[in-house]
Parts: C-alpha cells; sequence; structure tokens
C-alpha cells in the first residue's frame, strides 16, 4: 500500500472520534449523526451481500467439506496472529501475547505455514485483538456510529482501528508480489467463510428485520462491546426489567 | 408433652433464624438446571425432523412456559407500554410471543447438529442470575450465550438470552421502537403487523 490515503482516513477519523466523545443519549445505544449517509452505504452493502457475498457464501458453505474449510480457516486465522501480537503488545495482555506468539511460531513451522492448528489442539487459544480495542484500553472513546463500504457496521474508533490494523499489518508492506496476492485473496476468503460461518444470523439482520439498518446497528455495537469489555468480565448487559 | 412441642418450637424458630431472609430467592442450582431443560427442549427440536412451523410452535410453547413473557414484553415496548389500555398490552404481548417464535425459530436450521454446553451461574442481585453456555456446531466457531432468570416475578422465569454479548432485550426493545416509529407511533397497527413482521 503506497498511497497516502489510509492516512488521511486515518487522521480524519480520529479527529472524528476526538471530537464527538459521548453524545450517546438514554434511548439509543450510540450516536448517530451520519445517520441519512450510514444509511446510503448500507442499502450499498446489502446490495453487495445480495448479489455477490450470500450467493458465494452458499456456494461456498455447500462445495467445500469441513476439513477443507477448517484448513482454509486455520490459514487465514494464523495470517492475522502478527496483527494479533502487534495489539497484545500495544495491551499489555502478557496471557494473550504468549499464546499468539507460540501458535504463530507452532503452526507456522509443524503446521505447514498455517495450514494446520498443531497449536490449537494442543491446547493454546488464539486471542484476537485489534487497534480499536488498542484505542479503547487506552481511554479513547467510540464515537459515533459509522457504517464502512464493505467492512459494515463499525465506530469511529473501530474505524481508525481498521485502517492502523492495516498499516500496522507486516504483510501490507510486503514488497513481493506473491505476499500481496495472499493478502488480497485470504481477505476475500475470510469474509465469504465469515458470511458463511454467521449464516442464518445475517441473514436474519438483512432480510428478516423491518429495518435492517437498525438491526445491524443493534446487533453490532453489542458484540462490539462485548469483545472490547471481555465477554466474560461484562454484566453490563443484563438489565433489571422490573425496575421500569 | 406440652414441653416437647414447645422445645420442637424454638428449634424450628432458630433453624429459621439462620437461613438467608431471602429463604425462597432462586439459586445458581436452580438456574442451571432450568437452562438445561430449556436448553435440551430446544436441542430436541431443533436437531429433529420437524417441519419449520412445528419448530416455530415448540419453541413458542418452551418461551410461554419458561419464560417471564408479559415482563419482556413491558419492557421491550417500553414508554408505549405505559400509555396501553390493558387490552392493548395484552394484545401486544400475544402478538409479540408470536414474532419472537417466527423470527428465532425460522434461524433454527442454522444450529442443526449444535450442542449446548452449560457453564458457571453468577448472581447479580436485582438482575437475577445469569447462567453461561457455549454453543458449538460443526464447522463453525464456539460462541457463549448467557441465559438471564429472575424470580421478581414470583417464579423463577428466563428473562433475556444473550448471545456472544447481543441481547435479546435490548435487541428487541431497538427493533420495536423503530417499528412503532415507522407507524407513527400507532401501537394497533404495531399489534397486527408483529406476528407477520421479521
Amino acid at each position: 500500500m503506497k498511497s497516502a490515503l489510509p492516512a488521511v482516513v486515518f487522521s480524519a477519523l480520529f479527529v472524528m472520534s476526538a471530537c464527538t466523545g459521548d453524545t450517546t443519549d438514554q434511548t439509543s445505544l450510540i450516536a448517530d449523526p451520519l445517520e441519512p449517509a450510514n444509511r446510503g452505504i448500507h442499502a450499498f452493502n446489502k446490495g453487495v451481500d445480495t448479489v455477490v457475498l450470500r450467493p458465494a457464501s452458499q456456494v461456498y458453505g455447500a462445495v467445500l467439506p469441513e476439513p477443507v474449510e477448517r484448513t482454509v480457516e486455520n490459514f487465514i486465522g494464523n495470517l492475522a496472529l502478527p496483527g494479533d501480537i502487534i495489539n497484545n503488545t500495544l495491551q499489555g495482555d502478557t496471557v494473550a501475547l504468549g499464546d499468539n506468539l507460540g501458535r504463530f511460531l507452532m503452526n507456522t513451522t509443524l503446521g505447514f505455514g498455517g495450514l494446520l492448528d498443531i497449536a490449537g489442539e494442543a491446547g493454546i487459544p488464539r486471542h484476537p485483538a485489534d487497534f480499536g480495542q488498542t484505542l479503547a484500553g487506552y481511554g479513547v472513546a467510540e464515537g459515533p456510529y459509522v457504517e464502512l463500504p464493505i467492512f459494515g457496521p463499525s465506530t469511529a474508533r473501530d474505524a481508525t482501528g481498521t485502517v492502523v490494523d492495516f498499516v500496522l499489518n507486516p504483510f501490507t508492506w510486503s514488497e513481493s508480489d506473491t505476499a500481496e496476492e495472499v493478502l488480497i485473496t485470504s481477505g476475500v476468503v475470510d469474509a465469504i467463510d465469515t458470511r458463511d460461518d454467521l449464516g442464518p444470523v445475517l441473514d436474519g439482520i438483512l432480510y428478516e428485520s423491518e429495518d435492517s439498518y437498525s438491526a445491524a446497528k443493534t446487533a453490532y455495537i453489542q458484540n462490539r462491546r462485548a469483545f472490547v469489555n471481555g465477554t466474560d468480565s461484562g454484566d453490563d448487559g443484563f438489565v433489571d426489567i422490573y425496575a421500569e | 408433652m406440652f414441653i416437647l412441642k414447645s422445645a420442637r418450637a424454638t428449634m424450628l424458630a432458630a433453624a429459621m433464624a439462620t437461613l438467608p431472609i431471602s429463604a425462597q430467592a432462586l439459586t445458581p442450582q436452580e438456574a442451571t438446571a432450568l437452562t438445561n431443560t430449556i436448553a435440551d427442549e430446544v436441542e430436541g427440536y431443533v436437531n429433529s425432523d420437524m417441519s419449520l412451523a412445528q419448530k416455530q410452535a415448540a419453541f413458542r410453547q418452551t418461551m410461554d412456559r419458561y419464560a417471564d413473557t408479559s415482563a419482556i414484553g413491558r419492557y421491550v415496548l417500553g414508554v408505549a407500554w405505559r400509555s396501553a389500555t390493558p387490552a392493548q398490552q395484552e394484545a401486544f404481548t400475544t402478538a409479540f410471543a408470536e414474532y419472537m417464535a417466527n423470527k428465532y425459530g425460522s434461524q433454527f436450521s442454522g444450529y442443526e447438529g449444535g450442542e449446548i454446553t452449560i457453564g458457571s451461574a453468577n448472581d447479580l442481585g436485582n438482575r437475577g442470575i445469569v447462567v453461561e453456555s457455549t454453543v458449538t456446531r460443526p464447522g463453525s466457531s464456539p460462541f457463549i450465550v448467557q441465559w438471564q432468570f429472575s424470580d421478581r416475578s414470583g417464579q423463577p422465569l428466563l428473562i433475556d438470552i444473550v448471545a456472544e454479548g447481543v441481547s435479546m432485550l435490548t435487541t428487541e426493545r431497538s427493533a420495536i421502537a423503530s417499528m412503532l416509529d415507522r407507524r407513527n407511533g400507532d401501537l394497533d397497527a404495531l399489534i397486527a403487523d408483529l406476528p407477520t413482521a421479521g
């Protein structure tokens, strides 16, 4: 990636997330001052899903036997580890860092470049980490809701994180054409694989909700907050329904 | 005889005094047992060869039996519940139960071969007890589902299901608010549309 685009997007989003801070009101989950633009992008994304992603994921799910699918997931998961490791380091999460480093070393060597998940079988779990989460750890507020083209639901902070993760990824800067091709192909396959994995859930959100924009936003924000705050520690999501 | 009786009464009183004040409060063990029962029922028809309509009907029965559908309906409708007539409230609760069964029942096909493993239970005080579970299905990464129970209605009942941080209550409160908005706040129109709405 040699263009200046990421830097521009980064600074724009960063300014946005820094300015808006906590404007979330009581009735909605997250501030959404860009709603008209977001809805336009949502309509585009939904079109891409209807025409390309959903059909592709259905073929993918039907054609690939489960062991092959798992091998593909192993390979893509291994490629994502350097990015995870950088963020584990920035977050000072030594347990996750140790596991992810161990996974990367074992699976890249003994696992034939990440095709086999030897580490997973040995009981070393993967700890996904991203720069949006790192920013949250540094106290950066989530900022307003943003729906990104192709990438989908995000927040000002997490969109910034997505750009930084792209820049931080060692594969992005590789001079080798093969590495670049592998990176792009794995990104596309990852999207199809994830769509296949989330099949019924995403179908429910996109095609069975009366307002798919609002359904996607509600689901994303809750899921994202649980990930950023840690699923097991967070009991914030639970309400006292008898209090009203 | 009299002495014996009074000694018994004293013992009983002493025993009662040592019990916690909310002697009938729902325990984590009971909540875990309830989760097991519900999970077994749902697993049973998800992995059966029943038709979609039959699965939706079975799910509706499970919800009616184990969930506090009226408290959920009240929370989900929010402010509009308070200005609704009792007849509207009742009609909304029924329509909402049907909507839930159809909406979530139609997603069951994606979970065939799935298994629910029950984990620990946490007491959240006034908010009730939350039971952790993990759902695994072939070819997909496992995900965490949390079951929130409360006995504030007088009976231990399910009040929320949270999958990977996504709460059914929060999701539906927002979806219902958006649907009511689109009908310019006309609750009767919403009630009429709900059973067939996504």
